[in-house]
């Protein structure tokens, strides 16, 4: 303990300033809190404000549109109309829709008519930031002579092939009369008001890369508006799928082999398609078909030869004979097809029936289609024999054939011969090229 | 029993250290009566204009509803010829009996004021053969410091159907326009009664119009869309 008396000098070391500035750094502390606090205050007066404003703005904008015709209501334009109010920059966008008076939905979906329009009004300002925008519904409903009795509705649906509704393809009418505008969520655009008479749809946005039925590249759609009524266009797109088709057929000794075709056709109950030249070069085997329409319900058949009368399967048996296909499309997939051909096991000889000589090889040969024309003529497909006398391929698609082989000078022809047969054996022809039975010329 | 301790230090603060002391809490006092100050005067400022807001709203609903009630008559035309840009006269009534007794109003601009005069019904079965007495039985302010919202130097504007479109806003009305108003415009600013600091963005402005006809217009351009049909 320090005896009273003589004691140490007292410190100087400041201690009282040191306490006085932390004190000051709390209360800047503090005065900035209290601060924030007002601007808050004053920014949440503010907004309060702007949104009362933005809300007088919708119930004027409500008020204008129910003096528009109704043929404006139906063609607003989608750009934000600017209206400024105390310096404040306000945006309206103003929507009518026609809706139907039972469901209250949108009269796009199938079936429902168009009854009323309702009109929105929304209204946006800049600092609104991710807080509700300030909107007005209501509904006008279209009196008597407020609709041009020449004019129609016009109802475009875009589906898929699984019969799913494709948003965003964006449709712009021309014909009679001119409209834009691309479907909604439900896959349905729905341009009322429009003039009567006959219009072409030119699609794009969620368009670009699908196809329609018959395979060909979505870009445009007949459409037609009939005069006081509603009229529907479907639009059928989605992605392409393709088939990858392989060909098979019976060696004269009953094994497989690889075939090939000219030509194929796919077809199903909405459409046909054919693909190849018919009496032409072969194509590569197995042989990709695109461009598609991938039905999801529906199935393809897929047969070689340019015409329906080629299909194997014509009384639609099942299970379909090996000789046709039957496949389902994938959007934007391949799928693989088999097809067995039947054959046509054809001798070239040089002889006459009793005495058949030795087999030609080299022979012209003419298979003509009796069944099938393409642009009016018979499909033709000619032939050499190899050392056998016989086709290199005798895959054929089914059908009946008239045969003609010849030398150069001489030949021979058998008609009404059935092609059809998968069974070994298949069909068997043999030609003779002796002087006894043949005809002077070649064959044709 | 307690004893007195002895004091062990005697250490004080320097004349300096005192003084430092109560500069820096002067500062500090100063700085704390300004937040004070500033956040009574921003309420006072928020509260003013929230007023006037509801002032300008207030008044502007009454008239828009009293022009929603002017379709008495489907042969009507409510808004009057001697409607200016400042003056709005018009008939209109509310009520449940099935032939209503028409008032006519004047709403007028005079002075920042916005009063409304009603004029009784005197004779006449038509709308156009109804009298009306001369003199308002009935006037009152409806708001007070309101002028037109700039650039515009009228409050009421006035729009007619030309092409099948409404027209450009009309600030005077003659006998071929008269028969053919279906919608008036109101527009104006309302400056707070109290001002607790100048502030020249703290004056209100609002907007409305009201539509006089109760269905859509003709798709025939050419037709004369007149009110309340």
């Amino acid at each position: 303990m320090t005896p009273p008396g003589r004691r140490t000098p007292p410190a100087e070391d400041g201690f009282a300033l040191i306490e006085v500035l932390v004190s000051a750094l709390i209360l800047v502390i503090v005065a900035g809190a209290v601060f924030s606090l007002l601007e808050s205050t004053a920014r949440s007066a503010a907004e309060e404000r702007h949104r009362s404003e933005a809300f007088a703005i919708a119930q004027e904008d409500q008020a204008r549109l129910r003096g528009l015709r109704i043929s404006e209501l139906s063609r607003l334009p989608t750009t934000p109309r600017p209206v400024t109010v105390d310096g404040t920059k306000f945006e309206v966008t103003s929507t009518g829709v026609f809706v139907n008076a039972v469901t209250s939905s949108s009269s796009c979906s199938q079936g429902a008519t168009a009854d009323y329009v309702r009109v929105s009004s929304t209204v946006t300002w800049p600092s609104r930031g991710s807080r509700p925008v300030a909107r007005l519904e209501s509904i006008v409903s279209p009196a008597n002579g407020s609709l041009d009795p020449t004019h129609g509705t016009l109802k475009v649906t875009a589906i898929n092939g699984a019969s799913q509704p494709i948003p965003g393809i964006g449709i712009s009418g021309s014909g009679a009369g001119t409209f834009a505008g691309s479907t909604d969520s439900t896959g349905c655009a729905m341009f009322a008001d429009q003039p009567s008479g006959s219009y072409t749809l030119a699609l794009s946005g969620a368009a670009v890369g699908l196809v329609d039925k018959n395979g060909s590249a979505a870009t445009s759609a007949p459409a037609s508006v009939t005069a006081g009524g509603s009229s529907t266009a479907t639009l059928y797109l989605d992605r392409p799928g393709s088939i990858s088709v392989s060909v098979t057929t019976t060696s004269s000794e009953g094994k497989p082999v690889a075939s090939s075709a000219d030509s194929f056709i796919v077809s199903n109950e909405e459409m046909s398609k054919a693909v190849g030249t018919p009496g032409g070069a072969k194509l590569a085997n197995p042989y990709v078909i695109g461009s598609l329409f991938p039905f999801a319900l529906i199935t393809d058949s897929v047969y070689a030869g340019a015409c329906s009368e080629n299909n194997p399967n014509q009384k639609n048996e099942k299970p379909a004979p090996a000789d046709i296909a039957n496949v389902n499309v994938p959007a934007g997939g391949q799928v693989n097809a088999s097809i067995q051909l039947p054959a046509l096991y054809l001798t070239v000889w040089s002889g006459t029936p009793a005495s058949p000589g030795t087999k030609v090889n080299g022979a012209h040969v003419i298979v003509s289609d009796e069944k099938c024309t393409v642009s009016g003529q018979f499909v033709k497909r000619t032939y050499a024999t190899n050392s056998s006398g016989a086709l290199v391929d005798p895959g054929l698609p089914w059908s009946t054939y008239s045969i003609c082989a010849d030398n150069g000078s001489r030949h021979q022809t058998v008609t009404g011969k059935e092609v059809k047969s998968l069974a070994l054996g298949g069909t068997a022809v043999s030609l003779y090229l002796g002087s006894s039975v043949t005809t002077t010329g070649k064959c044709t | 029993m307690t004893r007195v301790r002895p004091i062990q230090d005697e250490r004080g603060v320097t004349l300096i250290e005192l003084i430092v002391t109560l500069a820096v809490g002067m500062v500090i006092l100063f700085a704390l009566s300004m937040v004070i100050i500033v956040s009574l005067r921003e309420t006072d400022r928020v509260s003013a204009r929230v007023g006037a807001v509801q002032q300008a709203r207030s008044s502007l609903y009454y008239v828009v509803n009293e022009l929603h009630s002017a379709c008495i008559s489907p042969q009507v035309a409510p808004v009057q010829e001697e409607s200016t840009g400042t003056s709005l006269t018009f008939y209109h009534q509310a009520g449940s009996a099935i032939v209503p007794t028409p008032i006519k109003s004047t709403v007028s601009l005079s002075e920042g004021t916005l009063t409304q005069s009603d004029f009784k019904y005197e004779s006449g079965t038509a709308p156009k053969e109804w009298k009306f007495a001369k003199k308002a039985y009935s006037s009152r302010q409806l708001v007070t410091g309101i002028g037109p919202t700039p650039p515009s130097s009228s409050i009421f504007s006035y729009f007619i159907y030309i092409n099948g479109q409404l027209s450009a806003p009309l600030t005077t009305l003659n006998f071929e326009t008269t028969p053919r108003v279906v919608a008036v415009h109101i527009a104006y600013m309302v400056a707070p009664s109290t001002t607790p600091v100048f502030d020249p963005h703290a004056a209100a402005s609002v907007q409305n119009t009201a539509l006089l006809r109760l269905t859509p217009p003709s798709f025939n351009t050419s037709a004369v869309n007149l009110p309340c049909q």
